[in-house]
C-alpha cells in the first residue's frame, strides 16, 4: 500500500528520465509507457486500460 | 454504515424498477445532468472542466441540493484536467458566456486507412490516431507529454473513485455501474462516430464501404471491448450499484435499423445473453429517437434492462417495450421553459402513468448541459415531488 502511495506521489519525478524519449513507436513506446504504471500491481491492468480508453473517447 | 445501508436500499429500488417482479415503494430518480450540475454550483465549465477540486465541489453541491437515487456523470466526462497534457483538449470549444461546449467534427482515419486499422488496431490507434488528436504528442521527443498527461489521468481516476466514495458513504448514493462487470459502454460504431471518424465520415464509409466499417468496429472492439467470456461472477446484482452495466449508444442516431442490425445488434444480444446469464441489470441509453428500433429491443429478455431515451414518447415506449423498464421522460423543454407548477404536473402523470406498477425510473428525458435546459427550481421541485410520491 505504501509502496503504491509513494508511487502515485512522485510518479513524475521517478519517469523524467523519459521526458526527451521518443514514445511515438508501438510497441516500443506503447510498453514503455505502460511500463511506468507497473508500481501499481493489480491495479495495473485496469489503469492502463482506463488510460488508453480515455485517450480514445477524450 | 447508516449511509451504506441507505446506499444499498437506493440501488435495490433501482433494481426493483428494472426488473418488475416488485413494486418499488417509491420510484427511483436518476440524474440525468452533466455540465448542468457544474453550471448550477457556480463555476463556468472552464473553471470545472479543468479542476477535479471544483468538479468534487459540484458533486457535493448536487447531492446535498437534490434528492437523486444515481447520478449518471460523477466526473468522467470531458476530463481536461489529464488530457490538456496531451493536447486534445482543443478539440472542444467552450463558451463560458453562454454555458456551453461544442466538440469539432473531424476525423483521425483517413478513407483509405481502412485496411491499415483493420489489419493491425494498435499500431495504427498508438502511430497515427493518438498523434493526430493529441497535439503534445505529435513530435518525436513526446515522453513528456505521456508521462504528465499518465501524472494527471491517474489524479484524474483516483478522484473518480474518492467522488463515487463521498456519494457512497457520505450521501448513501450508489455508483451507476459496476466496473468489474464486462458491460461495454461505448463500442465500436460509437468510437468511430465520435473520436475517429466524425458524423460526416462515417455516414458517408457506411454506405460506401460498409464491410470495411464493420470490420473496423470489430477491430475497435477487439481492443476496447471487455472479454464477457472470461467473467468468473459473481451471479446476480452488485448492491453497491444502481445497475451492472451502462451502454450508450449515439451512432444509430445516423442508421437505419438494417444498419443497426449489422453494427449494433450482435453486441446487443451479446450483452443480454450475458445480462440473463449472470442475471445483471444493465441501463441502456439510446441517445436521440429510437423508436425505429423498438422490434430489436422488443426481444431483449425482462427484467434486466432500462432504457433511457432522449426524443421518444414514453408512454408509447412503455405500451411497446414490456420488457423494458421505461427510463427519462421529464423534458427539458418544459424543465427550462415552464413553471414549477407545470413541470410538478407532468412529473406526477409520469409517475401515475408509468410508474404505477414499477418498471419506471423518473429522469429527464436530455443529458441537461446548457444553463436553459432546466431552471434549478423546477428540478428541484419535481425530484422533491417524485421522492416523496
Amino acid at each position: 500500500m505504501l509502496k503504491l502511495v509513494l508511487g502515485l506521489l512522485t510518479y513524475k519525478q521517478q519517469n523524467k528520465d523519459l521526458y526527451d524519449k521518443d514514445l511515438t513507436k508501438y510497441p516500443d513506446g506503447f510498453k514503455t509507457l505502460e511500463k511506468s504504471v507497473s508500481f501499481m500491481g493489480d491495479l495495473k491492468d485496469m489503469v492502463w486500460f482506463n488510460f488508453l480508453l480515455f485517450v480514445t473517447y477524450f | 454504515m447508516l449511509k451504506e445501508l441507505e446506499t444499498y436500499h437506493r440501488a435495490r429500488l433501482i433494481t426493483q424498477a428494472v426488473k418488475m417482479e416488485v413494486r418499488p415503494e417509491r420510484i427511483p430518480i436518476l440524474c440525468n445532468a452533466w455540465n448542468w450540475k457544474y453550471l448550477d454550483a457556480g463555476f463556468t465549465l472552464s473553471e470545472a472542466l479543468y479542476s477535479n477540486k471544483n468538479i468534487r465541489k459540484a458533486l457535493m453541491h448536487y447531492a446535498k441540493t437534490y434528492p437523486t437515487d444515481v447520478v449518471f456523470e460523477l466526473g468522467t466526462r470531458n476530463p481536461f484536467s489529464f488530457t490538456q497534457y496531451l493536447g486534445s483538449d482543443k478539440h472542444y470549444i467552450i463558451n463560458d458566456e453562454i454555458g456551453g461546449m461544442n466538440i469539432v467534427d473531424e476525423s483521425f482515419l483517413e478513407p483509405d486507412e481502412y485496411d491499415e486499422l483493420i489489419n493491425d488496431p494498435m499500431t495504427f490507434i498508438w502511430e497515427k490516431f493518438l498523434p493526430r488528436k493529441c497535439k503534445n504528442l505529435q513530435t518525436p521527443a513526446n515522453g513528456k507529454a505521456y508521462i504528465e498527461g499518465m501524472d494527471a489521468f491517474i489524479k484524474y481516476l483516483l478522484n473518480y473513485v474518492a467522488n463515487q466514495n463521498i456519494y457512497k458513504y457520505v450521501y448513501g448514493i450508489p455508483t451507476l455501474y459496476d466496473m468489474d462487470c464486462p458491460f461495454y459502454m461505448m463500442n465500436g460504431p460509437d468510437i468511430m462516430m465520435d473520436f475517429m471518424r466524425g458524423i460526416k465520415g462515417l455516414s458517408r464509409d457506411m454506405r460506401r464501404m460498409p464491410d470495411k466499417v464493420k470490420a473496423a468496429c470489430d477491430a475497435l472492439d477487439s481492443i476496447y471491448e471487455p472479454d464477457m467470456d472470461a467473467y468468473q461472477g459473481p451471479h446476480g446484482h452488485n448492491r453497491d450499484c444502481a445497475f451492472d452495466g451502462a451502454m450508450v449508444y449515439i451512432a444509430h442516431t445516423i442508421m437505419n435499423p438494417k444498419q443497426f442490425e449489422m453494427y449494433y445488434w450482435p453486441g446487443l444480444q451479446k450483452a443480454a445473453e450475458f445480462a440473463e446469464k449472470w442475471d445483471k441489470t444493465v441501463l441502456l441509453f439510446v441517445e436521440g429517437d429510437s423508436e425505429r428500433l423498438y422490434p430489436f429491443f422488443k426481444q431483449l429478455p425482462k427484467g434486466h434492462f432500462a432504457l433511457l431515451a432522449e426524443t421518444n414518447d414514453v408512454f408509447k415506449m412503455r405500451k411497446e417495450l414490456p420488457n423494458i423498464c421505461v427510463a427519462g421522460g421529464m423534458p427539458a423543454t418544459m424543465l427550462g421553459g415552464a413553471d414549477v407548477k407545470t413541470c410538478v404536473d407532468y412529473a406526477k402523470r409520469l409517475c401515475e402513468e408509468l410508474g404505477s406498477d414499477g418498471g419506471y425510473i423518473f429522469s429527464s428525458d436530455k443529458m441537461l448541459s446548457y444553463p436553459t435546459d432546466c431552471k434549478r427550481e423546477n428540478w428541484k421541485a419535481v425530484c422533491d415531488f417524485v421522492a416523496s410520491y
